[in-house]
């Protein structure tokens, strides 16, 4: 079926002539690397050391502090993937280390996809060789990684021992192992999608640290959406992949004279491996940076291959076509595919540390905007408490002057702090703040202004005094008059101090002839509407804005400290940020 | 189109489905269901004697793309779209299996069941309940891929998945739709024996009259389990939209309530404002 068709051994020697310049041309990111998992260790302490401090800093019954809680859990979450990344990554690094002279091929797909057959055939030349065979072929070293706890899988290293993968009717790989030959390192991966999800992962997990990636996928089922899936996640970490169609073989059957079946194995039709190649074909076109896969599909069956040995066999099994391609990429990409694949890596790490981090600046900035929403809650709560303050300072006020307080000032001192400091606490309450000690300091009422002394208010009069002689009776006559006129009119306390008034008239008392007219100062009010006035505005009116300072005062702090916390959040982001991307920059 | 919009449209369609589906006719339904690519057209056409000229279209490529229905002596066949590939033929598929009597549900034999099938099967039994293992019959399908009698530990490892993982005992026919279509072709009876087809056609036909009688009733219950589901469905898709809707109002009624408090704070304010100017009202009348 193809021209282009190259047989094992050929391919073989290709890479083997590879790896030398695979020796020469070493690339090491590890200083990146180690800086890159820095950066986020650093990144996260520092913010874990933020959240502790943070957490403290707001009143248990404060509903910002479950969201603070929320918050650092959601980030926490963030950081222990990060770690696993971390330590995969570390895995991985080790993992490739014994592998920089060569190109390392991770064959990947679902379960039973013939995965292990392939590789097989890629050591041996036959998806189940025999002793014989390896006997006499050059002989690939085995290798194990790790291993999954599945029941039915792989003994512990037992590619090692056998020098083979296992190959069984049923899921039989649960390991990470392979097999070098010079230039080439293989590496075969439990199958994905299997009930045992747990193979599935460690693949996953291993196919990061791949230069290439075989793709297999079942020709009897091609280009499944679980497929597709998986193919579209290896594109976007910009993973360079090969999609194979596997077991793309049928049997032709038939009965011998004895009543026995008789079967060979046959390539499927050739028009039913086009449809399957142009579907998945297309299928793949649809994908984002489908450039990545680099060979068109190709249909291939190692059971076909290893019947018939010749190189029309090989060819025709699609065998002959997947070394060509492989030796194409050996020729033209492989060494800078292996050179830029660990950057490639660390800068799809660094992707993906940007959208967790993106993920992180929302859950941030939707925790800003509950402060600046609780402020809002307090600021529209102070304003009725206000009003309802300066209401009931107005009502004390008023009873206070018609019960003729004593020390009238102090009063309404007592009065007012005792609101202010009353409905300070209801307003925290409301936001469910109420657990600081800070917040519980009292009202200040050294801030609330006085209200003017207690003064009469006298108006001078003059009035006659009958002769010099007479001085005496109508001093007295005098006072009796307007001790009657001050009580008429103010009655009460101002009567005590009507003597005194009178008194100081007296010295004014003229010495002129036979009419007399003296001068005096009478008392005809008092300044206790002027007080009252001033008591209304300088304790009720003003109690709305003294309440608002009082509060904000007390909360002010708190919530600028959890602005100051979104604030320093956003700027570690940005600084991790920024570092990763000049880590990313910076030239191989 | 919204993940929410999405839910009820479907939600909508599964309600008109149950609607709809009345005439069944007095034949037993066997509908073929399973993944993409699983031989489930050729399982038809050969159960139904269409070897040489196919009935239900077959390809490399995923060809069945909606239901397609055959009436034979004893049942109708029903053929449905491969799962694994996209919504909309998932979703005929699923159509064709409300309304069957009896799945076969098609696996090709070239490897245990995956994830995905187990998680089909689970909804399968939840359909079906106690009949499960009557209605359902599970069909292994190109048999003839089998080297060394490999698919005789795949077929008994599936048996194992079946018990162990659903908790379902099913009977199971292993075929080959190829082989069969040899044997018919070139008059082969060995061919012909070996494809297990004959066997599951007898099955098929006993098993039909069996349940012949029962099949009223048997709708019935499933009408009643399907019923259940999509109320159960309905009352949670009301519960979050009410939710939903009371998350839209809730800003709204903060606003409101809050509004409210302040309008009878000062309305209080008044009253005592009023209160007070009637006082004094008072004293300069009495002065």
């Amino acid at each position: 079926m193809q021209k282009e068709s190259t047989s094992r051994a050929e391919l073989m020697a290709s890479f083997k002539a590879l790896q030398r310049d695979f020796d020469n041309k070493k690339n090491d990111i590890k200083n990146k690397e180690s800086d890159f998992d820095q950066l986020r260790k650093r990144f996260c302490e520092q913010l874990k050391q933020r959240n502790e401090r943070f957490v403290q800093l707001i009143g248990s019954e404060n509903p910002l502090q479950s969201l603070a809680y929320n918050l650092s859990g959601q980030l926490e979450k963030n950081f222990d993937n990060w770690e696993q990344q971390a330590a995969a990554r570390s895995k991985g690094i080790q993992f490739r280390k014994d592998f920089g002279d060569s190109l390392l091929v991770f064959i990947y797909g679902k379960v039973k996809s013939g995965k292990s057959s392939l590789g097989n055939y890629m050591a041996w030349g036959h998806s189940e060789p025999t002793p014989e065979l390896k006997e006499k072929s050059l002989s690939p070293t085995y290798f194990s990684a790790e291993q999954t706890n599945v029941a039915s899988g792989d003994q512990d290293k037992e590619a090692e021992k056998t020098l083979q993968f296992r190959v069984n009717a049923t899921e039989a790989t649960s390991s990470i192992q392979g097999f070098k030959l010079p230039g080439l390192t293989w590496v075969d991966s439990p199958g994905l999608h299997s009930v045992n999800a747990k193979n599935g992962d460690l693949a996953k997990e291993y196919a990061e640290h791949a230069d290439l990636i075989l793709y297999t996928m079942s020709s009897q089922a091609p280009g499944r959406a679980s497929d597709m899936e998986e193919i579209t996640e290896l594109l976007n970490s910009n993973k360079k992949i090969m999609v194979l169609l596997t077991g793309s073989d049928t049997t032709n059957e038939d009965e011998d004279e004895e009543g026995n079946l008789v079967t060979m194995v046959v390539m499927k039709d050739l028009l039913d491996r086009r449809d399957q190649v142009e579907y998945v074909n297309g299928e793949l076109e649809q994908l984002q940076n489908s450039s990545s896969v680099l060979a068109e599909v190709l249909p291939i069956s190692t059971r076909y291959a290893e019947r018939n040995m010749t190189p029309e066999g090989i060819a025709e099994s699609g065998m002959g076509r997947l070394m060509y391609e492989l030796q194409v990429i050996c020729a033209s990409q492989a060494l800078s595919i292996k050179l830029n694949m660990p950057m490639e890596n660390l800068r799809h790490s660094i992707r993906v540390t940007a959208d967790d981090l993106a993920g992180m600046r929302e859950i941030i900035s939707g925790f800003a905007n509950s402060i600046g929403k609780q402020n809002d809650d307090l600021q529209r709560e102070l304003s009725s408490l206000g009003v309802q303050g300066s209401s009931q300072m107005r009502a004390y006020i008023n009873q206070v002057f018609i019960d003729e307080h004593a020390d009238l000032e102090n009063a309404l001192r007592q009065k007012a702090s005792e609101i202010i400091s009353q409905l300070a606490i209801e307003a925290l309450n409301k936001i469910g703040e109420r657990q600081q000690q800070g917040l519980k300091q009292a009202f200040d009422s050294s801030r609330l202004s006085g209200i003017p002394e207690y003064r009469e208010i006298t108006e001078e009069k003059e009035y006659f005094v009958g002769t010099r002689e007479g001085n005496k009776s109508l001093w007295g006559l005098g006072g009796t008059l307007l001790g009657g006129a001050a009580g008429f009119l103010l009655g009460g306390p101002a009567g005590a101090a009507i003597g005194a008034s009178v008194g100081s008239a007296s010295s004014m008392v003229g010495r002129s002839a036979s009419a007399e007219y003296g001068r005096h100062q009478v008392v005809v009010s008092d300044n206790r509407e002027e007080q009252r006035q001033a008591a209304i505005e300088n304790y009720s009116n003003i109690l709305p804005r003294l309440l608002d300072e009082h509060v904000n005062t007390l909360y002010g702090p708190l919530r600028t400290a959890m602005l100051e916390y979104c604030g320093a959040l956003d700027r570690d982001m940005t600084e991790l940020m920024d570092n990763l991307e000049n880590l990313a920059q910076v030239n191989q | 189109m919204s993940e929410r919009e999405q839910v009820l449209a479907q939600l909508e369609n599964a309600c008109s489905n149950l609607l709809a589906v009345s005439v069944l006719g007095e034949k037993p339904r066997i509908a073929a269901w399973g993944l993409v690519k699983a031989g489930k057209s050729s399982l038809l056409n050969m159960l139904s004697g269409h070897v040489e000229q196919e009935f239900f279209k077959t390809g490399a490529v995923r060809t069945t793309r909606v239901n397609r229905e055959l009436e034979t002596d004893h049942y109708i066949l029903v053929d449905t779209p491969g799962l694994g590939i996209d919504d909309d033929d998932s979703e005929q598929a699923f159509k064709g299996l409300d309304s069957a009597d009896i799945i076969l549900f098609v696996h090709a034999l070239q490897g245990e069941l995956d994830q995905e099938e187990i998680d089909l099967l689970i909804e399968v039994k939840a359909v079906y309940t106690e009949e499960i293992d009557r209605r359902l019959v599970i069909v292994l399908s190109q048999l003839d891929k089998d080297e060394n009698g490999a698919m005789n530990s795949v077929s008994s490892r599936i048996m194992e998945q079946l018990q162990e993982q659903i908790g379902i005992q099913p009977t199971c026919f292993k075929v080959s739709n190829t082989r069969y279509r040899k044997g018919i072709a070139e008059s082969k009876p060995v061919l012909t024996k070996k494809s297990g087809i004959p066997n599951l056609a007898q099955y098929l036909d006993t098993l039909s009259l069996e349940i012949k009688d029962q099949l009223e009733a048997a709708r019935y219950r499933r009408q009643q389990v399907r019923e259940a589901q999509l109320l159960k469905e309905l009352e949670q898709a009301i519960e979050e939209e009410r939710q939903f809707i009371s998350s839209l109002k809730k800003p709204y009624i903060e606003k409101i309530s809050i509004f409210n408090q302040i309008m009878e704070k000062l309305r209080q304010e008044f009253n005592s404002h009023s209160d007070e100017i009637s006082i004094i009202q008072k004293k300069i009348n009495s002065i």
